[in-house]
């Protein structure tokens, strides 16, 4: 399976502010693909450098095998872009921006589109501005759906959606997906939405990527241990076996790559006093806090 | 593609360009009703008197006009663009960036010279039914650099949108507001006949400076 997005080595400072550093991951074609982070650790910033929006400090960013600082207009027409908040031109109608995007892209399909703007409770007249967030929502999807893009690049898709239209959103961008062999790049801050779309993630850190993995061996290799201790001031550093710990009173919280044996072994050999130990499932968003921390 | 370029850029500029049209058609009817009351009242002399001798215009409620009008069409034709940075939207579209760029800026050139050569035949009709031809060319001479300027403000607010970087959008401003007064520094009688291929040059360097913004806004330089 051939890479859509190749990013190596990428590096990034505003001004003295390091964004990240040497981040690298591929995007396989068909494969629907999410970056994770909390806000600020440059998640809109990756979108910005992959859509040629910012060229990067240094590494690599190619698209369909080119720079993507300079993509050329037929691989632009390759390439689906959702800006955060769902921005559209908002001075046309639901006609007026069919009309003109269709224009632009020789494949274009006007027919999911339509058939999006059917279910809402609009007429062909109505303006973008006049329209709540949620329906400008479905007014961006369907564009790119139209587009029929190799490759749809979603911005926080989630941004300002009630749970019904952020449903409504991932169900049509699945069905699509799945239908036409597409491959989607995706970011959101509501992490569980995405528990049961992503093929691989990456999750990204200040200044670092944390992991680059497919979802289920993330949800399944990466554990949450649950024990307590006597100890109410224990602390334990990150390390091989530890990714992330927590403690509440004498309740502690270890998040690792490694199996129950492991850690009973590491605790004992660290000449931890613990009880209760045992393993606790977890949901991508409790996965995902384990791995970057509450903070 | 053109054709949806200029539809886009239409349907932000319609009601500024219409309502500005008529503000100039207003401003020219206008003076139209005093060059010709003063003339009923009193004697073309005074006209000429004024015009020679106290450098007063008798189409001077124009001047600032077409500056208004330039800055205004920027207005409209650009801060639906970079509010929420939908330039992203324009520049992600499968045309290149300096390409699309220039077709918008054309489209607001044009639609500019519209009313520029709007008002330029209107205030002909009223100079050359009250006045002689000199006093015609002493006009168009003096009204050039009103258009010009006009032009100039529509490239700056263009330019200052477009600009990410707020040091160099207070820069930009200061240097345009300063270029631009130049074009209001005299407004005697034929004052601009041998300067105007100078204001001529700075329009169009204003013109350019727009791409390195672009430039600047590409790169994500803040």
């Amino acid at each position: 399976m051939t890479n859509v997005v190749e990013v190596k080595d990428l590096t990034h400072y505003y001004g003295s502010k390091l964004v990240f550093e040497n981040m690298s991951f591929d995007i396989k074609e068909g494969s629907i693909f999410g970056l994770l982070g909390k806000n600020g650790t440059g998640k809109t910033t990756t979108i910005n450098i992959l859509n040629g929006f910012l060229k990067p400090t240094s590494g690599k960013c190619l698209m369909f095998g080119e720079d993507s600082y300079s993509l050329s207009p037929q691989t632009k027409a390759r390439v689906g872009f959702l800006i955060e908040g769902h921005v559209q031109y908002s001075f046309m109608n639901i006609r007026q921006i069919e009309k003109f995007y269709s224009a632009f892209y020789p494949k274009w399909k006007k027919e999911p589109y339509y058939e999006l703007m059917s279910k809402l409770a609009v007429t062909e007249d109505q303006k973008i501005s006049k329209m709540s967030c949620g329906q400008r929502s479905q007014v961006a999807l369907g564009l790119i759906l139209a587009q029929d893009a190799d490759l749809l690049i979603l911005d926080d898709y989630s941004m300002g959606l009630d749970a019904g239209y952020r449903r409504l959103f991932l169900d049509y961008l699945i069905e699509y997906a799945k239908a036409e062999t597409k491959t989607i790049f995706i970011t959101s801050h509501i992490i569980q939405d995405l528990e049961n779309f992503l093929d691989e993630c990456v999750i990204l850190d200040y200044r670092t990527v944390l992991l680059q993995a497919p979802l289920k061996s993330f949800l399944s290799d990466f554990k949450q241990f649950k024990f307590e201790v006597d100890n109410h001031n224990l602390k334990l550093e990150k390390d091989y076996v530890v990714k992330n710990f927590e403690l509440v009173k004498n309740k502690a919280t270890l998040y690792t790559f490694e199996k129950q044996s492991v850690v009973e072994h590491y605790l004992v050999n660290n000449g931890i006093n613990y009880t209760k130990l045992a393993e606790v499932p977890m949901t991508l968003e409790e996965a995902f806090i384990g791995i970057t921390g509450k903070y | 593609m053109l054709n949806a370029v200029v539809f886009k850029e239409w349907l932000k500029i319609r009601w500024i360009f219409i309502g500005m049209l008529l503000i100039n058609l207003l401003v020219i009817i206008n003076t139209y009703f005093n060059v010709a009351n003063v003339l009923k009242v009193y004697s073309a002399n005074i006209f000429l008197v004024k015009l020679i001798t106290y450098e007063i215009l008798f189409f001077e409620d124009i001047m600032y006009i077409p500056l208004l009008t330039g800055i205004l069409i920027s207005v409209f034709q650009f801060f639906p663009e970079v509010n929420q940075k939908r330039l992203k939207l324009t520049f992600h579209l499968p045309v290149p960036e300096s390409k699309m760029l220039f077709q918008m800026t054309v489209i607001g050139f044009i639609s500019l010279l519209i009313i520029f050569l709007f008002d330029s035949v209107l205030l002909s009709l009223v100079s050359l039914n009250f006045f002689p031809e000199e006093v015609f060319k002493s006009m168009i001479s003096t009204l050039l650099p009103w258009f010009l300027a006009g032009f100039c403000g529509y490239f700056l607010i263009t330019m200052v949108f477009i600009e990410p970087n707020w040091i160099k959008r207070v820069v930009l401003t200061l240097i345009g507001i300063g270029l631009i007064s130049l074009f209001y520094s005299g407004t005697g009688y034929a004052k601009f006949e041998k300067s105007w291929l100078i204001f001529a040059a700075i329009s169009f360097l204003f013109g350019v400076v727009i791409y390195v913004s672009a430039y600047n806004f590409k790169r994500g330089i803040s």
